[in-house]
């Protein structure tokens, strides 16, 4: 447990590990600590795809770039169906595949 | 709760005890021993704008060299507690200050907590001082690159690029005894580190990594396209500061590393 441990006007003066019997017997003016800073919220199912979106974009990147590369063709259609996907009833539970 | 260790070389008779949370401690044996205080870390800034932001900084580390003690004496032991990473662009909190007072010492040792990182100028978590030692270390300041270390033999380390926050004495814990404590390395630094996946490709890693002990965490920056999801800050190791965190994109997704709490360790030495 943690104690925020304050003085008589009710300013914290340190904040401890201690168990609750420790900190009766040798503090007059205390508090239990509560988290001052929230936990953030988890990302939804859309941030979660938009961020996997983002990175296949950015991992062909250089496939887009280079006429020669392997599979480009398909590739570039990947890309456009990623940049496309977010407006679709597919998303963001059905991701576009990329064709051998 | 105390852990006891036996000394190096694996001795029983001079037990090296770690206190991780405030107590009335009594001496299980007579003897003399060496007090390590160390205070709890800051943690550090998080943030989605372009100010440059900085990690919490380690706590202070003070030293009583040798101390007769008796099973008659008993010590008052603060410990204190490691400060909670920001989020969503919230400031970082300092470090709760460890203090040992008792049987046989004239003032009351006290490492304090590490500064905390902030948005406000000076921005960087100033370490922690110490008083009332035969050693009074302050502990390593924050930066854009992690949290601050313990200084076991001096003023803390800080990090810096390509340069983590590591105690400046390094070894295994085994060989801690007989007076001799060490820490580990430093949380390495981030900044829009990508990986590979088999189920979702590359994406990127969403943590800094933490600090070992006494050692302060990395941070983390996603500096470029920026992130949609929460990205993390390293906690620092005990006593060692938390990382910042920057997410330029999005400040819901941005927490940055805890501050490490203090510890008192208490090392039995041969007469």
């Amino acid at each position: 447990m943690k104690y925020n441990i304050k003085d008589a006007d009710g300013n914290i003066t340190n904040t401890i590990v201690a168990d609750a019997g420790f900190v009766e017997a040798n503090f007059e003016h205390y508090e239990e600590w509560t988290n001052p800073n929230p936990t953030p919220p988890e990302p939804t199912a859309e941030e979660t795809a938009r961020q996997w979106r983002d990175s296949e974009l950015s991992a062909t990147d250089e496939a887009a770039k280079i006429p020669d590369w392997p599979n480009r063709a398909n590739i570039l259609v990947y890309r456009q169906d990623l940049r496309d996907w977010p407006s679709t009833q597919d998303f963001p539970d059905t991701k576009p595949t990329l064709g051998e | 709760m105390a852990i006891i260790l036996g000394g190096g070389g694996g001795s029983t008779s001079f037990p090296t005890i770690f206190l991780h949370k405030s107590q009335t401690w009594v001496p299980p044996q007579d003897g003399n021993i060496m007090i390590h205080v160390i205070g709890a870390g800051g943690s550090g800034c998080a943030s989605s704008g372009n100010t440059t932001l900085q990690s919490g900084a380690a706590g202070g580390y003070c030293r009583k060299n040798s101390l007769a003690v008796t099973t008659s004496g008993s010590f008052t032991v603060v410990v204190g507690a490691g400060g909670t990473g920001g989020t969503n662009g919230a400031d970082g909190v300092v470090g709760g200050n460890t203090t040992v007072a008792g049987t046989g010492l004239s003032s009351t040792l006290t490492a304090n907590g590490g500064g905390a990182g902030s948005s406000s100028s000076p921005n960087y978590g100033a370490g922690g001082t110490a008083a009332n030692g035969d050693v009074n270390n302050t502990g390593g300041a924050g930066t854009d690159f992690g949290g601050g270390a313990v200084g076991i033999t001096g003023t803390g380390n800080t990090a810096a690029l390509g340069s983590p926050p590591d105690c400046d004495v390094i070894g295994p814990s085994s060989l801690m005894g007989y007076g001799y404590i060490c820490g580990e390395s430093g949380g390495q630094y981030l900044e829009n580190e990508t990986v590979y996946d088999d189920d979702y490709g590359v994406h990127n890693i969403d943590s800094a990594t933490q600090g070992g002990f006494l050692a302060g965490g990395g941070s983390y920056m996603a500096n470029g396209a920026g992130l949609e999801y929460t990205i993390y800050g390293g906690n620092g190791g005990i006593g060692g500061g938390g990382g910042q965190s920057m997410n330029k994109r999005a400040a819901l997704y941005s927490r940055a590393g805890n501050g490490g709490n203090g510890i008192v360790i208490i090392q039995y030495l041969p007469a």
